[in-house]
């Protein structure tokens, strides 16, 4: 893609460092997150510079989204604003320290320039020497992306969505138990707004999830509009922040054990692990991916209410003790 | 000098400065974010090597395994924002302490 919009791609580099460096050196929080949320879109345009538009909308959405929301929504609970400033006082750690970024920048740096200018390009070949472009019509999808995602590297996409609920296993003890939060009434304009827009999202997010399979789009971009519009709900206080209700776990594991079974359901036929039926990858493909959509939505969600700020008082938390354990309850489904 | 060699240098860049951040910012919000950089450093090194030849269509195994990195990352930050909540709501400091002087 050597057209003439070069001079975009070094003032969007540029761009980048300048916004990442301005993020970490500066003492007000709030414009770190702010800063950040502008890093993930400069990050999308680069991605559909690089033609990799899958990856930009994943990026916009997930990335630069919803990351700037779980982080507003921390700096809005810990009420915190203030960072402080890189080590100003100690002289010797300083240039130590540049010296050794300098280093780790040369060497990085090295060895991008090596692998793009030396090493030879290989494609995307098996051992055998099939390439995804010989395959393409078997695996049930045109876009080579979702291709790869869910039938090529199937695996790494199986591990992943485990991760993700690892994530919010790790993250769930350590949230705060909730006390009886009142609904908050809803203005005309904000509920008229809201009216207009979630079925907007969910319809927007059914499509891109349906036409992940011929043009950029999928699961986890589908995942990421749906789960803008559980934030949407918990920021207007239409759902309790407290979400991670007993029957919305269904949810959560629904996508995972679902993909899981298709995995070993093979086995039990005698295909391989994680081989679709001949003729109905396409099929299998999109009955895994809204599987995966409702439950990425639901891990993001929940997620998103872990860090939610209408919590307990702090002085509550020093005098709770097992035995008030009654006082605080979880919400009624 | 293609889109993927500025965008893998850029990449590199961004990985260092998010590794020097994630080392020499003092509060651990930033600390998360230099975090965030470095990995999304790491995506554009990954990413700018599918385009290495502008002649052949992308490369879609880098992409499909950056699309995967995001997610995951997205889901280790807020992790680590819950723990940093943590931190902050049962009042222990924010920032890596001091160096000792001398």
């Amino acid at each position: 893609m050597n057209d003439g919009f070069i001079w975009l791609d070094v003032s969007l580099a540029i761009g980048l460092l300048i916004v990442a460096l301005y993020t970490l050196l500066t003492s007000d929080l709030f414009q770190a997150a702010v800063l950040f949320l502008v890093f993930g879109l400069l990050m999308a345009i680069g991605w559909c510079r690089l033609q990799a538009v899958d990856v930009a909308i994943a990026e916009a959405a997930i990335g630069a989204g919803l990351t700037g929301a779980l982080l507003f929504n921390t700096l809005a609970t810990t009420r915190t604003y203030a960072g402080s400033s890189s080590t100003k006082d100690d002289a010797g750690l300083q240039i130590f320290s540049f010296l050794g970024l300098g280093f780790v920048l040369f060497t990085v740096i090295g060895f991008t320039l090596m692998a793009t200018a030396i090493m030879p390009v290989a494609t995307s070949a098996l051992p055998s020497g099939i390439t995804i472009g010989d395959t393409q019509a078997e695996s049930g999808v045109s876009n080579r992306v979702t291709a790869v995602l869910l039938n090529y590297r199937a695996y790494d996409t199986l591990l992943e969505v485990a991760v993700m609920l690892t994530a919010v296993w790790a993250a769930m003890p350590l949230r705060r138990l909730v006390v009886s939060v009142q609904p908050q009434p809803i203005g005309p304009m904000h509920g008229t707004f809201l009216r207009l827009i979630l079925p907007t999202v969910v319809l927007v997010a059914a499509y891109i999830l349906w036409t992940g399979s011929k043009t950029p789009g999928g699961a986890f971009q589908a995942a990421a509009l749906l789960s803008a519009a559980g934030v949407l709900l918990i920021v207007s206080g239409v759902l309790p922040p407290s979400i991670a209700r007993k029957r919305w776990r269904i949810v959560l594991v629904f996508g995972t054990m679902l993909f899981a079974i298709v995995a070993v359901e093979g086995l039990l036929v005698g295909r391989q692990f994680l081989q679709y039926r001949q003729g109905v990858a396409g099929a299998s493909i999109l009955l895994i991916e809204t599987a995966l959509t409702l439950s990425i939505a639901t891990t993001l969600i929940f997620l998103f209410s872990y860090t939610s700020p209408k919590e307990i008082e702090d002085d509550a938390v020093d005098s709770f003790s097992p035995t008030d354990a009654t006082a605080l309850t979880e919400p009624t489904s | 000098m293609t889109p993927a060699v500025i965008y893998s240098l850029a990449g590199a860049a961004l990985f260092s400065l998010g590794l020097g951040g994630l080392f020499f910012c003092r509060h651990f919000f930033q600390k998360i974010l230099a975090m965030n950089f470095a990995g999304s450093g790491g995506f554009l090194v990954v990413v700018a090597f599918s385009r290495r030849q502008s002649e052949l269509p992308p490369d879609p195994v880098p992409q499909a395994l950056v699309l995967t990195g995001i997610v995951v990352a997205v889901s280790a930050t807020a992790v680590m924002l819950t723990l940093y909540r943590r931190l902050v709501t049962s009042r222990e400091p924010t920032t890596a302490p001091e160096r000792p002087k001398g």
